[in-house]
Parts: structure tokens; C-alpha cells; sequence
């Protein structure tokens, strides 16, 4: 069913539909495929399909691959290109929620303070507490929770003061937002200045954002993060159309706004809250990968929600490819590379935007 | 006569320590035409928010089909109740029908639904802006594209109970042409049963409209009933500040009113917004 309400059968937009969900899907399986392959250890296509192959009990169809093959690509690749394509869609769609709610194309997770919070509480974490904290096991959960918290505190601070008489209303909302993401990068710079080099190194690190901490079981957490806001926005795709109109529109065509909108914060802050919480600050894709899918596939939301999730996903597996591979031994920092890319970029449409309009 | 759909009761309005409205009492009954007039500041657009559910008033009610307007789901509401803001604002790159089909959302899967904005769009004349984008429409254009939303939405709902369309200034930004056209579509409306009123700024447009005109003025209820009863030299002279002629309208006979001129002083003090009493002394 297309979320316009038009009849399919041999209309157009049907047809472009399903071209768009292939194209995507495709786009995703060969970055899948690239960040499961590239590497010190190559591995191959057909390598990675034989080990897959075995690992699902079809030993039959396996053939030829050797076991650090397995190893590596069990262990290490398809978990760290399994967080990529969550936090990409996390981000993404939260992007896309986030543009919506301000009916702005340039609203991302990074205006409503929810980066900026989780790297202030994890600057916390980092400088603040004895050392035993946060290396080590204890610093694997702390660290996080203390992110997730600070980003989900800081959203909802600015949820609470961008909503007089309890209505959020989207200009005091991108205000706070803008304030108190202003706050949260004084007091970051103030833990910068406090914190001895062990602990600036640690900070740095972390607000640079990396897909290194990859293993299977912070995989199940973060799947469990996306999917909760891809399909809240699917949920949604109609209503949140309807959003772009303007509050008293879309009031007037039945959308309980004021509900809309707080949910809306409330679940890109914990999204983005655990995507942030485990790889850093992770910069751009939640503003530029809408903007791409909005030039692919128009603002209509039921292609947008599913073709941001399948791009993002896609774009930050291969940026996560290319940080890891082009200065190997060592590494790129994710969100270094993402915003160099990402920046660039996003200017070129604008000027692109501005001759044609 | 039948129940009210819509009823604004005693409704009074403060914001900003200023009075906007002061009981102003109102009914919209099926199938009937009511334009809303008063000059600028007169408490209109703050009544039509009122009615819409979008501003809740300070004393008074509003009651949609004899129960409390806040009691009614929004989306039962906008089932069965349209409202044209005076400017649509969308600035996403929507195709026309994209927009128009926007207006089928409360009622869920729907058959037929191209069908149907194929026909709003042709019922305003927009049939050639199916494809088109939205953003790059003039101003008359995405009136007209609002309207036929509108249009949508109501008449998914046919089949239930009282129904209403809301109005504010549906002629701004379209030619003479497309104003009588827009106001013959909300006549045909009405002959449906379904209560239509709008705000209107041209006095002789309402009153060969409308079957009834409340008259607003500084947010009170200054008169209501048929044009020809309401419109008068005296009140016109009263409230909208105008000396004019008020004359048959030689082809449907309703008042026709031709202004002459401004009575509204143009000392410099009392056409101060804010006068201040003790620049004087």
C-alpha cells in the first residue's frame, strides 16, 4: 500500500517504488560484502559465502576458505559492518525524524543536543572518575550508560524548555537546542582543560567516533536501538507527512501533534543515545543521508523512512571500510572521515540547490 | 431548524494581557453558508482557532455536534471537519497529488483514492498540477491545491454524520475569477449538508455568499443575520470606518456595497497604535 492513499496497479510511482527498495537493498549487500572483504586479510566473496555457508550448518555448500578466514570474518569483519549498518540507519532515520519535527532540512541528532550530551557525560566519566572506572570491564559499561544517559538528559532538558505551556512549539525548541548544545561543548572543552593526558587521549578518542568496539553482543543491543526507530518512523510515515504542513495542519487533518512530537524526541535521544554511547560522535550522516534519500526518492516518507535506513546503513559501512583501510596499519577516525566527506558534500548541494532554484 | 455542528458559546480570549475575544456566542448548521467579517484585529483568525480546537478559549465552549470540541478525537475530527488555513506552508518538494492526497490520511486505506484527488483537483481547476511540485506553485495555485485537500477529506467522510469546513480568507491570492469560482465550489459543498464558514474580507463577496454574516468588532460579536439585515450604511460607517453606498447588486439583488471613503482620522495621534495619554498633557 503506498502511504499517499494512491491506487498502485500500473501507476508510475508504484514501479519507482520498487525500483528504489532493489536499488537500495543491492547498495547494501555490496557494502555488506566490500567491509566483510576488505582488509589486511582479504576475503573474498566466495570465501565469505562458503564461511557463511558452514557457520549456518549448509557444510555441503562450503568450499574453499581457510580458518583465520572464518575467524576473522566471524569475529571481527561482520560484527564491526553489523554495527555500521545499525548506527547508519539509527542516525539516519533519526535524521529524517528530526527533520520532520522541525520541518527543516537542516535539523540532525546533533541540533537537539543529543551528541553533545552524551560526549559531555562521557567526558564526565572519563576525567572525573578514578581511572579503575573506566578502563577495563568496568569502563566497557559505565562509559556507555554514562553516554546514553547524558545524551537522553540533554534532550529531554531541551524538549522541556523548547515546550512553554507544555506544547512544543519548533522555534524555542531549535533555540534550547542550539543553547544547549553550545553548553555542552563549553563544558567538554572544560574537561579537555582539567584532564590529564591518559584521560585527554581517552576523550579525544571517543568523541571521534569508531566502529572498533564491534562484537556481537553490543550488535544485538544496537539492533534492538534500530529497530525501534526505523520502525516507530514506518509507524508513523503518514503522519509524519502530514507534520511537514505545519503544527495546526497537521492537527487539523488529525495528527495529535503535541504527543507526535515528544515522541519524537524522546525516541531519536534514546536511538541515537545508544548508537553515540558505543562508537562516539559520529558526524553528518543523520544530516546529509535524508537529504540524498529526499533527492532520490522525493519527501514522502514511506520511501524516505526505508531508503534512509538501507543508505546509511550502506554509507557508514563503507566509510567505516575506507578509515580502516586507506592509512592501515593504523586507523582513521570514523567521525573525522564521515564530516570530511559528509561537509563537502552537503555544500555541493547547496550550490547545486541555489543555481537551479 | 437542526441541530448546530458547530457551536462557539459565550467564548472570551486574553493573551498577552490583551482581550481578543469577549463572548462571542456562534452556530454553524448543516448545509449552511456563514462568512465571518470585521476589520483588521477584530478577533477573526483568533475565533476561527477557537472553533478548530487549536486555541483553547479563557471562559466560554465550543462544542462540536452538542459535545465538547476537546472531547472529540483529532482524527475522528478530522474526519468529518476541513479547515484552509489562509497560507498552506510546506517546503518540501510534495508532487500536487502527494498534497491533496494528504487529505485522505484520517480516514485511512481508502478506495479509490486516486480517483478522488483526481476529481478535487479538477473541481478547482488544478487538474494540469497532478505531476507538479508543490514548492514551485504561485500562491493562487497552492490555494486552489489546499482546497481541493480539503475537498478530499470531506468527501471521504460522506457516508457520517454532521460534517464542516472552516475557512480562513480562501480568496486571498487568487484572481476575481478563481474568488467566485472557490465560493461557488464551498456552495456546492453546502448543498451536501455540510456547514461551510469563512472568513472574508470582501464585504460584497460575503454578502453574495453567505446566508448569514456575523460582524466581529475588538473581539465582540457586533451583529449577525442576513447580509442584507447586517450590511448596512450605519454599521459599515461603525465598524469598518468606511462611508459607502450600500446598493442592490444588479444582477442577484444582495447588498453590493461601494465604498466611498475613509472616515478613520488621520490626525497623528489617533492613528497611533499605541496612543500614550501622557504625551498629551
Amino acid at each position: 500500500m503506498s502511504a499517499v492513499g494512491l491506487t498502485p496497479s500500473s501507476s508510475p510511482s508504484r514501479f519507482r517504488d520498487r525500483r528504489t527498495r532493489v536499488a537500495s537493498g543491492l547498495l547494501c549487500l555490496l557494502a555488506v560484502v566490500l567491509g566483510a572483504g576488505i582488509g589486511a586479510l582479504s576475503i573474498p566473496p566466495s570465501a565469505q559465502a562458503s564461511i557463511l555457508a558452514e557457520q549456518l550448518g549448509l557444510s555441503a555448500f562450503a568450499t574453499a576458505h581457510d580458518t583465520t578466514q572464518a575467524t576473522v570474518l566471524w569475529a571481527i569483519r561482520l560484527p564491526r559492518v553489523g554495527l555500521g549498518l545499525l548506527v547508519g540507519a539509527s542516525l539516519s532515520v533519526a535524521g529524517v525524524l528530526l527533520q520532520a519535527l522541525f520541518r527543516n532540512p537542516l535539523a540532525s541528532p546533533q541540533l537537539i543536543g543529543v551528541s553533545g550530551g552524551a560526549a559531555l557525560a562521557a567526558g564526565s566519566v572519563i576525567a572525573l572518575l578514578p581511572a579503575a572506572f573506566t578502563v577495563g570491564p568496568w569502563g566497557a559499561v559505565i562509559l556507555p550508560l554514562g553516554a546514553f544517559s547524558g545524551a537522553v538528559a540533554v534532550s529531554l532538558l531541551t524538549l522541556r524548555i523548547g515546550s512553554p505551556g507544555g506544547v512544543p512549539d519548533v522555534v524555542p525548541l531549535l533555540l534550547a537546542g542550539v543553547a544547549i548544545n553550545a553548553l555542552t561543548g563549553a563544558g567538554l572543552g572544560l574537561l579537555v582543560f582539567v584532564a590529564d593526558d591518559a584521560q585527554l587521549r581517552s576523550i579525544t578518542f571517543w568523541s571521534l567516533g569508531s566502529l572498533s568496539a564491534a562484537t556481537w553482543p553490543l550488535v544485538a543491543v544496537l539492533a534492538v536501538a534500530a529497530t525501534g526507530v526505523v520502525a516507530f518512523a514506518w509507524h508513523h510515515r503518514k503522519a509524519l507527512d502530514l507534520l511537514l504542513l505545519g503544527a495546526e495542519d497537521a492537527g487539523h487533518l488529525g495528527v495529535p501533534v503535541a504527543k507526535l512530537q515528544r515522541r519524537i524526541v524522546a525516541v531519536t535521544a534514546l536511538a541515537v543515545g545508544a548508537a553515540v554511547a558505543f562508537t562516539g560522535i559520529i558526524g553528518f550522516v543523520g544530516l546529509v543521508v535524508p537529504h540524498l534519500c529526499r533527492l532520490w526518492a522525493g519527501p514522502a516518507h514511506h520511501r524516505l523512512v526505508p531508503l534512509s535506513a538501507m543508505v546509511g546503513g550502506a554509507l557508514l559501512v563503507v566509510a567505516d571500510t575506507t578509515a580502516r583501510t586507506v592509512v592501515a596499519p593504523a586507523e582513521l577516525p570514523l567521525g573525522v572521515l564521515t564530516t570530511l566527506l559528509g561537509a563537502p558534500f552537503f555544500l555541493l548541494l547547496l550550490m547545486r540547490a541555489r543555481r537551479s532554484a | 431548524m437542526s441541530d448546530p455542528i458547530l457551536e462557539a458559546c459565550t467564548v472570551s480570549v486574553h493573551r498577552g494581557g490583551r482581550r481578543l475575544l469577549h463572548g462571542v456566542d456562534l452556530s454553524l448548521y448543516p448545509g449552511e453558508k456563514l462568512a465571518i467579517v470585521g476589520p483588521n484585529g477584530a478577533g477573526k483568525t483568533t475565533l476561527l482557532r477557537c472553533l478548530t480546537g487549536a486555541w483553547h478559549p479563557d471562559a466560554g465552549a465550543i462544542r462540536w455536534g452538542g459535545q465538547p470540541l476537546s472531547a472529540v478525537s483529532p482524527r475522528e475530527l478530522a474526519k468529518c471537519r476541513s479547515v484552509v488555513a489562509q497560507r498552506s506552508r510546506l517546503d518540501f518538494d510534495f508532487a500536487v497529488h502527494e498534497v491533496v492526497a494528504m487529505g485522505l490520511a484520517p480516514h485511512g486505506p481508502i478506495a479509490q483514492a486516486e480517483r478522488r484527488v483526481v476529481e478535487a483537483l479538477a473541481m478547482v481547476g488544478a487538474q494540469d498540477l497532478f505531476d507538479r511540485t508543490w514548492t514551485r506553485l504561485s500562491g493562487g495555485e497552492q490555494q486552489r491545491v489546499a482546497l481541493a485537500r480539503s475537498i478530499v477529506q470531506l468527501q471521504a467522510g460522506r457516508s457520517r454524520g454532521p460534517r464542516a469546513l472552516l475557512l480562513d480568507e480562501p480568496t486571498n491570492h487568487l484572481d476575481p475569477a478563481w474568488q467566485l469560482q472557490a465560493l461557488d465550489i464551498a456552495d456546492g459543498l453546502a448543498t451536501e449538508g455540510i456547514g461551510v464558514l469563512a472568513i472574508l474580507h470582501d464585504l460584497s463577496l460575503a454578502s453574495s455568499w453567505a446566508d448569514r454574516v456575523v460582524v466581529l468588532h475588538h473581539g465582540v460579536s457586533v451583529a449577525s443575520g442576513p447580509p442584507a439585515a447586517v450590511l448596512t450604511p450605519t454599521l459599515l460607517a461603525e465598524v469598518f470606518q468606511v462611508e459607502a453606498a450600500v446598493v442592490p447588486h444588479p444582477r442577484h439583488g444582495r447588498p453590493w456595497i461601494v465604498p466611498a471613503h475613509s472616515l478613520i482620522s488621520r490626525s497623528p495621534l489617533s492613528t497611533c497604535p499605541h496612543p500614550r495619554p501622557s504625551l498629551r498633557s
